[in-house]
């Protein structure tokens, strides 16, 4: 069995004196541990006040994540040796949320967040029976739309490494916005669509900023910044008119007559007020003072244009 | 000489067409060809998808296509290009069923995707494509006596599948600066913070809050400078106290050209560079 | 704090108990008490599957087959009416957490997907992938929420104080604070678990799987029952003793030994590797100690678990998560290559002794799930069966405790006990220890996977319990907690826990030794055959006030079928 020696860099609290400090741990252990194992190691033959939550110690339960070398993950799925760098590994805490102790941090504000969601199904009569006696009907195609979402063990590693909470701490988090999708996709859900969009739309769709990190996170391999861009979908076709749906159809009105993005008309055409005309007032006169000639103002379409137009409807049609 | 295709992203066009001048003449620094993929198309953005997801998939497959049939391989400057780019290309090339369906509708434009192309943002193309011994031999001067804070943005290190270094503890900017002669700044505050360019128009809030918080981080620790690799995260964070700079400019400057050719000026936060 | 109806537990037996409590009478206070997040309970690394003849797969299936198949799993020793009561219900209470939203995997014709199991005659368990228990778990979750289910969460459960009569209270820790607390409650359901954790190391269970309700109701003089059946699975990763589902075998996963023959065909020739879990680990383990193993360069013995020929394609869509453990935990893609397994401490057959209707014989205790015996399982459990047990008799358990807290007022006192408790824990927190919890951990794993394991014999099992006797004086010597602190002091709750794994492998043990047949999981070299004339009985066991054990016959419930011998 081969050992190996380490640092492994713990960020600690101590709820007592309010602080948090790190502290080194020298260790010399067998090379196949996870995270978990190792922090098991130092609790049981180091310092057994480390305090950390664990429990199936086998990706399931969701109770170990905290951030690893600046990724949140769980440690019970991460291989220690994997994360030495330069000799050590550092350990702390997640980030979005308050430290109770050491690692352990302050999971009800997340949780109260997804109580908010309304994270349950209300069953649809229409497809729901009444009775016991038979069960709904869902085709495994159906259930496919949201079969990965189901994975989400409640971890909070997304939600520990969210951009959005960062700029905004009201913001709901990915796993919460997953768990919308997740009943907007469900065929059984009887809850009115536009009811979840709005509970998604309150919650903070629209602040997402597509950083990818909550997916970078998840163990499971959920992209909440997916399944968020497809609750916009959702709320745009379901007839929501604002900036951001409004900015999508230009979106792509733009690129499928030109290739690109215009740029220049955007904001007055997603803002659709006076603040967007001046936008598009002020874009003009730059362009003018920089020399920038009129005809670059748009993204003209390329050539044979009309080939890449059929492109795009095939590929919405039988892709 | 080698070639390398560009990318022609949003990030060329209307106000910010001088990033095109930019990264040719980083490309012409680098002792780089290039092919324009000048009918390549808007790679999405993150918001075509909410007009339907596959077209994300078509678009790229097609773009990537581009640059096969021209024999480069592709770059972009642009992190969220790079990302979601590098992305389609990771789907196409694990998943065949999606990869025949994709090429038969590409076949009606003479295109095929065949998975040959690498995708190269600013970063991995100094150290994968360029060589970072070659590129300290094209760097003919020193900008000394300024202190800049790397700033990455969060496309080139996630989803780790994409990253172009590792995204627990990227060196690789640090390694492209340092040759310049500046002094690095690392370990600020809010160092990994997204920029919230992508948020600009949904909750402008949202990217206001966000956009300020490394800057005021690389500030506090001394720093003169932010410099990133990413036109957007440039353009978002432009315009408050600290300046912002992209990594080209830098690099442009270093190899002999005047912060002017290389559109310094255009930032609206000013910045002084001491030559 | 008074609260009508306290569950302790928040896994499947608990929220559903909550949910029927619920949904049985809304104006009494009823409230959740868990000491780790209900979602983190460990019904949520269930992997497999639920048991209910729904016929969706093989129309030929009824209630009365699964009723029989769990009777002869059970090698007799199940009660016969309780397993037909359990077995009639599964139909209905799977389609109605199906209609709760739980995600089942479907059939083309948009039904409830089924899948062949070990021990069943046809394709009876319904499943999720191979994430069954995470998905009920959550589903049942989501609807506490709805239901606006009260939750103590990360509360530590101590002990049950009654009067000799009926319950008072239970006493807690708030983890968070340290604060013991006297709960006083009319009626209170244990739904608290298994307790494989006294084979720490080679258990397929979480940390927390450490029999503190069974602990509690022995301290409280009540009785548990069959505590020496305890299954052990065939299938735990080679490393870590992670499960690996049955269903991988259902799939049609081949166990093959070092000379590359699926062994099985000597042990079970009809069913292979869907033999009942008792037959298959005993066959693992014969391989093993004669030489047609693997020893890996640590020492460790295993055999294989061939998924290769399955294809990618099914192992991505059917067993994605055994793939992600066995790629985790043991570096191994069972797509390309077999899976290094070896048998692992899994589940308990035994523990609180109930009747159907999970009353104890102290009024006002309930219990439900792993922690309770009724007994459906007898002296081995089916794979499937576990899942359907926890909802059945947690909805049972909730509707007896409403209707027993509707006709009754909280009982007086208790304080005193919550006094005891305060006191013990500080004499706990200022010993100094002499020994360290982590070895002491392990030094009970070692004794009893070495002396209680798969195979057992007199002279072991004598041998192993003069050890555990001397673990367990040396425990309550040396033990202390170093950790000082009063907010989330793991250490201390990980010590009681120590003690409650004592507590059961002492009762285990003791009730090994007195059953001198083999029977389902129990199985002794010197006494090999199933003894019907002398052992077809329950053990019920209480401890006396001197420490000593106090060891009742109890009358197995037959009347539907006769015991015969079992054959696969
Ligand atoms: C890896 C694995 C796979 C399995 N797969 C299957 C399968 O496919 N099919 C099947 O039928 N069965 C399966 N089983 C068995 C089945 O999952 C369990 O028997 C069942 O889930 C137990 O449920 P429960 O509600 O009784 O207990 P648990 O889910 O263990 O819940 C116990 C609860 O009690 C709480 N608790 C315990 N002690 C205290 C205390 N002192 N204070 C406060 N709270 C406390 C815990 O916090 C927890 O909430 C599997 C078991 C394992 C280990
Ligand atoms: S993509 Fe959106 S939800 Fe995901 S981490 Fe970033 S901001 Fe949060
Ligand atoms: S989405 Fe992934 S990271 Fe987030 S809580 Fe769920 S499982 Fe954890
Ligand atoms: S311990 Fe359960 S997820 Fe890590």
């Amino acid at each position: 069995m081969e050992k190996i020696k380490y640092t492994v860099k713990i960020k600690r609290y101590n709820p007592e004196e309010d602080r948090s400090y790190w502290q080194d741990f020298e260790v010399e252990v067998e090379d196949s541990l996870t995270v978990l194992e190792l922090l098991m190691h130092i609790k049981d033959k180091m310092d057994s006040t480390l305090t950390f939550r664990a429990f199936c110690r086998s990706a399931i339960c969701g109770s170990c994540a905290m951030v690893i070398n600046n990724r949140a993950g769980l440690a019970c799925k991460i291989q220690a040796k994997d994360k030495i760098k330069r000799g050590v590994i550092k350990i702390e805490p997640l980030k979005t949320l308050k430290p109770v102790r050491d690692l352990v941090v302050d999971q009800e504000p997340a949780f109260d967040k997804l109580k908010k969601i309304k994270p349950y199904l209300e069953a649809d009569p229409k497809i729901v029976p009444d009775n016991t006696k038979v069960e709904s009907l869902v085709l495994p195609e159906e259930f496919a739309r949201y079969d990965k979402q189901t994975d989400c063990i409640l971890c909070m590693a997304c939600y520990g490494q969210c951009n959005a909470i960062e700029g905004n701490p009201e913001y709901s988090g990915p796993f919460q916005l997953t768990k919308v999708f997740r009943f907007v996709m469900d065929t059984r859900d009887g809850m009115d669509i536009q009811e979840r969009i709005k509970l998604a739309e309150d919650n903070g769709i629209w602040d997402c900023v597509q950083c990818q990190m909550c997916f970078a996170a998840c163990p499971k391999g959920i992209a909440s910044c997916e399944d968020i861009l497809e609750l916009r979908r959702v709320a745009k076709d379901t007839g929501e008119d604002n900036v951001a749906t409004r900015r999508a159809k230009f979106w792509f009105e733009t690129v499928f007559a030109t290739g690109q993005i215009d740029k220049f008309n955007l904001p007055a055409v997603a803002l659709n007020d006076e603040k967007g005309e001046e936008i598009r007032n002020n874009l003009a006169k730059e362009f003018t003072q920089r020399g920038i000639s009129q005809e670059h103002f748009v993204p003209q379409p390329f050539e044979n244009i009309k080939d890449f137009q059929k492109f795009i409807k095939k590929v919405e049609k039988e892709l | 000489m080698k070639k390398i295709g560009i990318y022609p992203g949003c990030c060329f066009q209307g106000a910010d067409e001088h990033n095109y001048d930019i990264i040719v003449a980083f490309l012409d620094n680098m002792g780089l060809g290039n092919v324009l993929l000048d009918r390549a198309a808007c790679c999405g953005g993150g918001v075509i998808d909410e007009t339907n997801k596959k077209i994300v998939y078509g678009l790229n497959a097609r773009n990537i296509a581009l640059a096969e049939k021209e024999g480069v391989d592709l770059y972009t400057p642009c992190n969220t290009c790079y990302m979601i780019i590098a992305k389609t290309k990771l789907a196409l090339d694990s998943d065949p069923e999606l990869k025949d369906a994709v090429n038969k509708i590409l076949a009606d434009e003479g295109l095929e995707y065949k998975g040959e192309a690498k995708i190269y943002h600013t970063l991995n193309l100094i150290r994968d494509f360029v060589g970072l011994d070659e590129y300290k031999k094209r760097i003919k001067r020193q900008i000394s006596g300024v202190k800049i804070a790397p700033y990455y943005g969060c496309h080139v290190l996630a989803p780790n599948e994409v990253a172009v270094d590792d995204p627990e503890d990227p060196t690789i900017l640090r390694e492209i600066l340092e040759p310049l002669g500046v002094e690095i700044i690392e370990g600020y505050q809010n160092e990994t913070t997204c920029c919230g360019y992508h948020a600009g128009f949904t909750s402008p809030g949202q990217k206001e809050r966000l956009a300020i918080k490394p800057l005021e981080g690389a500030k506090e620790a001394g720093a003169d400078i932010v410099a990133t690799p990413c036109p957007l995260c440039h353009k978002a964070m432009d315009g408050y106290e600290e300046p912002i700079l992209q990594v080209t400019q830098l690099i442009n400057v270093a190899c002999g050209m005047t912060p002017e050719e290389t559109h310094i000026h255009i930032n609206k936060t000013e910045v002084k560079l001491s030559l | 704090m008074k609260i009508d109806v306290l569950i302790v537990g928040a896994g499947g037996a608990g929220l559903y108990a909550a949910l029927s409590a619920v949904k049985e009478n809304k104006d009494l206070n009823i409230a959740v008490l868990s000491k780790v997040y209900p979602t983190r309970s460990h019904t949520g690394a269930a992997q497999g599957g639920i048991n209910g003849a729904l016929a969706n797969v093989d129309p030929t299936d009824n209630e009365e087959l699964h009723t029989f198949d769990t009777i002869k799993g059970s090698d007799y020793l199940a009660d016969q009416e309780a397993v037909k009561y359990m077995c009639y219900e599964a139909p209905k209470i799977i389609r109605e957490m199906e209609h709760m939203g739980v995600p089942f995997s479907r059939l083309n014709n948009g039904k409830i997907a089924q899948r062949p199991f070990g021990g069943a005659s046809k394709d009876r368990t319904c499943y999720s992938a191979d994430k069954m228990g995470h998905v009920m778990l959550h589903t049942l979750f989501e609807q506490c929420i709805k239901e606006g289910v009260t939750f103590l969460n990360e509360w530590f459960m101590l002990n049950l104080v009654h009067n000799g009569k009926r319950l008072v209270g239970v006493t807690a820790i708030n983890i968070a604070t340290g604060e013991v607390e006297l709960i006083k409650t009319k009626a209170v359901i244990l739904a608290t678990g298994g307790h494989s954790r006294i084979y720490w190391g080679y258990t397929s269970n979480a940390l927390g799987c450490t029999g503190d309700g069974t602990a509690a109701i022995l301290r409280a003089g009540l009785p548990v029952k069959d505590m020496e059946f305890l299954q052990f699975h065939p299938t735990g990763l080679r490393k870590s003793a992670i499960l690996v589902t049955e269903a991988a075998r259902g799939e049609g996963g081949h166990l093959l030994n070092n000379k590359g023959e699926r062994f099985m065909a000597k042990y079970a020739p009809d069913k292979m590797e869907l033999g009942p879990r008792d037959l298959v680990s005993r066959s693992i383990m014969t391989e093993i100690r004669e030489n047609r193993g693997f020893r890996d360069e640590e020492g460790r013995e295993y055999v294989q678990l061939d998924l290769t020929h399955l294809g990618a394609e099914k192992i991505k869509k059917r067993l994605p998560q055994i793939r992600e453990l066995a790629i985790d935990f043991e570096g191994i893609d069972p797509i390309k290559e077999p899976i290094p397994i070896k048998p692992t401490a899994h589940y308990a057959m035994g523990g609180i002794d109930t009747n159907v209707k999970c009353e104890t014989p102290m009024e006002g205790i309930y219990a439900a799930g792993e922690s309770q015996c009724v007994s459906v399982h007898g002296a081995n459990r089916l794979g499937g069966n576990s899942l359907l047990d926890i909802v059945v008799f947690g909805n049972v358990a909730g509707k007896e405790a409403v209707r027993y807290a509707e006709g009754t007022d909280f009982a007086k006192g208790g304080e005193g006990k919550k006094e005891e408790e305060v006191k013990f824990i500080k004499e706990l927190m200022n010993k100094e220890s002499k020994e360290t919890l982590g070895d002491m951990r392990n030094e009970l794993g070692e004794i009893m996977f070495k002396h209680f394991g798969v195979f057992k014999n007199e002279d072991e099992m004598q041998e192993g319990y003069n050890k555990l006797k001397n673990l367990i004086e040396r425990a309550h010597k040396n033990l202390g907690v170093e950790d000082k602190s009063k907010v989330f002091n793991l250490d201390l709750q990980s010590t009681l826990e120590f003690f409650n794994l004592l507590e059961i492998a002492d009762v285990l043990a003791y009730a090994s030794l007195q059953r001198k047949e083999s029977r389902g999981t129990f199985f002794r070299d010197d006494y090999e055959k199933r003894d019907d004339e002398n052992f077809l009985y329950h053990s019920v066991i209480t401890r006396n006030s001197d420490g000593s054990f106090n060891y009742k016959k109890g009358e197995v419930q037959l009347g539907l079928y006769e015991p015969a011998e079992r054959k696969y």
